[in-house]
């Protein structure tokens, strides 16, 4: 049988933003790569993207499963 | 007999009789035929004649009762029902319960007739990619078989990251072509908020009838509708269902299904972040080094040498300037020192009492000098300051002084 769980705000919220920061990771890669931004600027951004790397993969090496059931009422 | 008296009855009370006689008298049937004229008015009730070499009989399907395929005229098929009466017309008429193809042959006529239709309206040519990182996971399928196990047992397996949304639809039977639609556009409104969303819609493997749902018309529909790209995964081996036409994907099986939403699994994620680290440092280090050689070829460039070479000669000026101007002060010091010498010299030459060194007396009168242009006269009480004493003398006489005495002075 299912194992139902229900969805938590919090979880689907640990979900966007793992969503964002893939994303983000993705932008600061680019910005990188390009390298015409100030100095200042990509130092920044270098560490942010470090970060963000760190956070995606402590989320990745916790995540569990989550599974909702969506009740299939037609209307 | 009874009924031939002499007294009339209304044809609607005649109808009444004949309506209960065939009811009472005949009732539930289950009749196989050929469907003829078949004809599904815009109400949603359909019409057709079911017949055989020498009979023909009325039928009518309501529109809220669902038929698990396309019914098309030469299509054997074995109906339930009651026989009724369609008084308006005085017509009798089947109205069926249910619908079903007479054998397999008719199933894969119906097959062929929907997927012909759906071609034609161009059902099969949406095929959209499916998102690169699927998160959002929506599987429409029975909530008991092995089927909802193995996926979910993969997905935990490869992504646990993944938010599963299940909804639960009975996968054959009369009702399962309805849910199965039902259920993909329930997952659609829930789902509509997420970018990286794909939908799995299937079940295990089971005979073509087991199968028919997912080569019905309501799930065919929900398929292209769905704004979220989906994946048919019907167990079967070389087969294909009406659905896996549809679907933007197709899979043999659930499992399969499930490995290729998790194709960019936990595993590949963790390193596709680690190149991304690696990518990051490249890419600062390459930035800075494109400084630090900047600045190298400026510290070297002629420019900047040539800076430090009019610093540098610069400085040499100052420095000349620096020697030249103390010389100059030197000398400019020597010559003020003698030109004070000399008013000094002067000014002493000039001071009143300077002749008495030399011998010279001044006179006074009191404390008041006696300038050259006063005459002195006889007893004049005078007296004569000299270099180191002062006399006291009084005058006896008093000549004026001959003239060549004071030239030659």
């Amino acid at each position: 049988m299912l194992r139902s769980r229900p969805c938590s705000l919090n979880l689907l919220i640990s979900m966007k933003s793992f969503e964002e920061q893939i994303q983000r990771l993705e932008t600061i890669v680019k910005i990188l790569d390009r390298g015409d931004e100030a100095i200042a600027t990509l130092l920044e951004l270098y560490e942010e993207g470090m970060n963000l790397t760190v956070e995606c993969r402590t989320y990745l090496e916790n995540a569990e499963q989550k599974v909702s059931v969506i009740s299939n009422t037609s209307d | 007999m009874k009924m031939i008296k002499n007294t009339e009855i209304s044809v609607s009370t005649l109808t009444q009789k004949i309506t209960k006689l065939l009811r009472d008298g005949i009732g539930e049937v289950r009749v196989l035929g050929e469907i003829s004229g078949y004809k599904a008015a815009s109400s949603g009730h359909r019409y057709f004649t079911l017949k055989d070499d020498e009979s023909q009989i009325d039928c009518v399907l309501w529109g809220s009762k669902q038929i698990s395929f396309m019914p098309s005229d030469g299509m054997r098929v074995i109906i339930t029902g009651k026989l009724t009466v369609y008084a308006t017309r005085g017509k009798y008429q089947i109205d069926c319960q249910s619908l079903i193809p007479a054998g397999q042959g008719e199933l894969y006529l119906a097959f062929e007739r929907l997927k012909q239709d759906l071609a034609d309206k161009g059902y099969f040519e949406q095929k959209r990619s499916l998102p690169v990182l699927p998160l959002h996971i929506g599987i429409v399928t029975s909530p008991t078989g092995a089927a909802i196990q193995d996926m979910l047992s993969t997905l935990n397996r490869r992504s646990p990251h993944c938010q599963i949304y299940i909804c639960p639809a009975s996968v054959q039977g009369e009702y399962a072509s309805q849910e199965i639609a039902s259920g993909i556009a329930k997952l659609n409104q829930v789902l509509s908020e997420f970018d990286n969303a794909v939908l799995i819609v299937g079940r295990g493997g089971g005979s073509l009838e087991d199968l028919w749902a997912f080569n019905t018309f309501p799930v065919a529909e929900a398929i292209y509708n769905s704004a979220i790209p989906t994946i048919s995964a019907v167990g079967h081996e070389t087969d294909f269902t009406i659905a896996d036409f549809v679907a933007d994907v197709r899979v043999a099986t659930p499992t399969a299904a499930a490995e290729l939403v998790t194709q960019n699994d936990k595993y590949s994620l963790l390193g596709y972040l680690d190149s991304v680290g690696e990518k990051l440092t490249d890419s600062i280090q390459s930035v800075l080094e494109f400084y630090s050689q900047k600045i190298s070829r400026l510290e070297s460039s002629y420019g900047f040498q040539k800076l430090g070479d009019r610093l540098h000669n610069y400085s040499q000026r100052v420095d000349e300037a620096e020697s030249s101007l103390q010389k100059l002060m030197l000398r400019n010091i020597a010559t003020a020192k003698t030109k004070l010498d000399a008013l000094e010299a002067h000014g002493r030459s000039l001071h009143p009492l300077s002749p008495l060194g030399r011998g010279f007396a001044l006179l006074q009168e009191g404390d008041r000098i006696i300038s050259a242009d006063e005459s002195l006269s006889e007893f004049d009480q005078i007296a004569i300051v000299r270099n180191t004493e002062v006399a006291h003398a009084t005058i006896q006489t008093v000549q004026p002084k001959p003239i060549d005495f004071h030239e030659k002075f």
